[in-house]
């Protein structure tokens, strides 16, 4: 079975798309950026459109872990800068998940 | 049409010279094209870097303001409504480790094998995007990896 006949059509250029954004996202040193563009654009589709269609505890369980995320990306960035700025290094896996990389 | 000025998304020298917060323009890039396909579920048909040129805004100083021009609109494809909000819900399934939700979505969207579908979506084995220790590292559940030796985890 071929998985890319199976999937829906549009969704191919969906992917293409999703690897084009991946790529200028690393070649502009900012690696995991469209994630959290992702992040936020997809909790505005879900809580705007599809909040008719879940139940009220699916929704819910959702905007928890929705902010959840947020706080803990907001600590974690937090977190490496108090340690840059005591003189640590970051290790290079932590840089790249906040996007401090320099150029 | 019309012609418009500007330097390609690929020349990151050139935009580094010409002093263009690259970073601004990466989350630009971003928002533009997340936007299109998940709110509006509008997609480009060939979002190479190529097509894309960066300028900045007229009579701006800092690099801070800029503006994306996207070219050839020759082809646009639109997502049925369906498919766009199952497709949002299984971003935040992925996003919030929901298995429940990736299996359902990805039903919906016509593919039975949940895992590798997610895996095929974010270019990672589903055992790193389902990592519970780890919801907040980015790059190791979703970011690329670089190394042999995961690739050869992926195989």
């Amino acid at each position: 079975m071929h998985i890319l006949d199976v999937i829906k059509r549009e969704l191919l250029l969906v992917l293409k798309t999703n690897n084009y954004l991946k790529s200028i996202d690393s070649r502009l040193g900012n690696p995991n950026n469209s994630f959290t563009v992702i992040n936020d654009v997809s909790w505005r589709v879900f809580s705007k459109e599809l909040r008719q269609r879940v139940t009220g505890k699916v929704y819910w369980t959702e905007f928890y872990r929705y902010y959840r995320l947020k706080f803990l990306l907001f600590f974690y960035r937090m977190y490496i800068r108090l340690k840059q700025a005591f003189g640590y290094k970051a290790s290079d896996d932590e840089l790249q998940d906040f996007e401090l990389e320099s150029h | 049409m019309s012609f418009e000025e500007g330097i390609p998304v690929s020349h990151v020298k050139e935009m580094h010279a010409k002093g263009i917060n690259l970073k601004k323009l990466s989350s630009l890039i971003s928002e533009t094209f997340v936007y299109m396909i998940y709110e509006k579920g509008f997609i480009h048909s060939d979002p190479h870097p190529g097509n894309m040129f960066v300028r900045k805004r007229n009579g701006a100083k800092s690099g801070d303001d800029i503006e994306l021009v996207i070219l050839d609109h020759g082809i646009y494809t639109t997502l049925p409504v369906e498919t766009r909000l199952s497709y949002s819900k299984l971003w935040r399934g992925i996003l919030s480790q929901d298995e429940r939700m990736i299996r359902e979505s990805s039903k919906e969207l016509g593919a039975d094998f949940y895992e590798l579908f997610a895996a095929i979506i974010v270019n990672r084995t589903y055992d790193d995007i389902m990592k519970k220790d780890k919801v907040a590292a980015t790059k190791s559940r979703l970011g690329e990896q670089k190394n042999s030796e995961e690739k050869d985890a992926i195989k």
